[in-house]
């Protein structure tokens, strides 16, 4: 099973198991991952499911969609590896993806 | 059949032979205005007391009720299933053409939907949270040495109205133009009135619209009106719809929720006084007063024949979804009608859920926890005036229409 590592604001990290085909905030809510909110379920609708992506990974990603990009200016602590996990689909590529988890959604 | 009176309605609609006999109760899920039962949740709870998860009712030509927390939550989140297309009963109530993007589906819904995302995100929050904070004290040391208020009147509406204002980039020279129509939509004295200040307020949107195409600016409604879809500039007629509706949406639901919170603390003053002691508890004082006291009533139409607790809603059919019945459902929430700071998990359906789940649920969070931070520390004791009547009201959203309240200046 694929994993993804999240790195809190205080340096302590937790990896969490992430199936192919699922969104990586899923994988973050089923694991309690503190910090990564997504209040609108994964809709691309709320923008609390933001992470800093490792620079190491954020080049794999397929970009943004329009919608994604519109939501992340708009999201607190904005960086260029800003991403909405709830938009960030799971592949065997990834697997060990590092993702930042911000200070506050809020 | 059991269950309280239908209100007004012609011959009731005969029931669908698919649906069975025991599935079939009498319930007006509009009709719960009053002056003597404020307690608009709790009464949706006790009028479906002991009632299955989903049941037919033959008022408003007949239509499903999403009655238990479960069935709320499979309604709201299969879009695919249960469509937005048609939000209240009766069916020729619906708007046409449809309000947007409250009545559209995935995946057109979020070419509608995304300008009220952007308009209320995390960081659009936080700047209008700051002028919510400013008019909220304000309005408080305005009428504090008075020793009275009717909130509603003199406070609720008016962080609502200042926060679109300042999402629609409007003038302040407006406001009170703003407030009036508002104040004829909120509590008409006749029909045509209402329906006058509606479109008072559709052309007022329209002069908007065509100002800021012509000279577009940082604000939503600039980003609306000049916004594509497929390519296409958006009709001025769904545009005055999507308007229209960031005022509306965060007005009577925000008012209406500030009136419960304080006609609950002036009744509790001990929960007052914790929060006071504790103002790192507000936030969660506010989900859980948002879970005891929700307001809106919501609807969806069958898009196929769904198997659902033990029925088939067939395509076509109307369901409605009374969210009080998901916050006060004991098998989610034991002893829901308490209201408990501490209760665990925190997450509730007053905002809805799914794809339509509320834009302005956090900027409502934030009004809502201002509203406490800055009354209770200058108004730390407050009571309902013995003298004054609350009345509440509702059609698809519960809101007090009047709370009077007193305190020692």
């Amino acid at each position: 099973m694929p994993s993804v590592t999240f790195i809190q604001p205080d340096g302590s990290s937790q990896t969490v198991e992430a199936p192919i085909g699922e969104s990586v905030m899923k994988a973050a809510m089923k694991a309690d991952v503190p910090g990564i909110v997504a209040e609108c379920g994964g809709n691309c609708s709320c923008a609390t499911c933001h992470a800093h992506v490792d620079e190491q990974w954020f080049g794999r990603l397929e970009s943004a969609g329009d919608f994604e990009a519109a939501m992340l200016d708009g999201v607190i602590e904005q960086a260029p590896t800003s991403r909405l996990t709830c938009q960030i689909k799971m592949r065997e590529d990834l697997d060990g993806m590092v993702v930042r988890v911000p200070a506050s959604q809020y | 059949m059991d269950g309280d009176a239908l209100t007004g309605v012609p011959a009731a609609a005969p029931t669908p032979a698919h649906i069975p006999a025991n599935r079939v109760f009498a319930y007006d899920a509009y009709a719960h205005s009053s002056d003597v039962d404020i307690d608009y949740a709790r009464t949706v709870k006790r009028k479906n007391e002991g009632r299955p998860g989903i049941f037919w009712t033959p008022a408003h030509d007949g239509h499903w009720v999403a009655a238990s927390a479960d069935v709320i939550e499979r309604v709201l989140g299969e879009p695919e299933n249960f469509s937005a297309r048609l939000v209240v009963v009766p069916r020729e109530r619906n708007m046409d053409p449809p309000l947007l993007p409250v009545q559209a589906d995935p995946p057109d819904w979020m070419n509608y939907r995304i300008f009220f995302n952007k308009a209320l995100s995390p960081k659009a929050v936080q700047s209008l949270t700051a002028t919510a904070r400013n008019l909220a004290v304000q309005l408080i040391e305005g009428f504090k040495a008075k020793g009275r208020c009717d909130f509603i009147e003199e406070f609720s509406y008016h962080l609502p109205i200042a926060i679109f204002m300042q999402i629609a980039g409007l003038p302040a020279e407006d406001r009170s133009h703003l407030l009036q129509l508002v104040h004829r939509v909120m509590r008409p004295i006749t029909e045509e009135d209402r329906m006058g200040a509606q479109m008072g307020l559709g052309a007022y949107s329209v002069e908007k619209i065509r100002e800021r195409r012509a000279n577009p600016g940082e604000d939503a409604i600039s980003d609306m009106a000049n916004g594509l879809v497929d390519g296409q500039p958006i009709s001025e007629h769904t545009l005055t719809g999507m308007v229209t509706l960031m005022l509306m949406a965060g007005l009577d639901t925000v008012a209406g929720m500030m009136g419960f919170f304080m006609w609950h603390l002036a009744q509790n003053p001990e929960q007052r006084h914790f929060l006071r002691a504790h103002p790192d508890r507000i936030p969660d004082a506010v989900d859980e007063l948002l879970r005891r006291f929700s307001i809106t009533t919501q609807g969806r139409v069958a898009a196929r024949d769904v198997e659902i607790d033990g029925v088939t809603v067939k395509r076509g059919e109307q369901v409605v979804i009374c969210t009080p019945l998901h916050g006060l459902d004991d098998r989610r929430y034991p002893n829901s009608l308490e209201v408990d700071f501490d209760r665990k998990p925190r997450t509730h359906y007053t905002f809805g859920g799914g794809v339509h789940r509320c834009a302005g649920a956090n900027l409502a969070r934030a009004e809502l926890r201002v509203l406490l931070e800055e009354w209770l520390p200058r108004i730390p004791d407050f009571e309902l005036d013995p003298n004054g009547k609350t009345v509440m009201g509702c059609h698809a959203v519960a809101s007090l229409l009047s709370l009077p309240l007193v305190w020692k200046p």
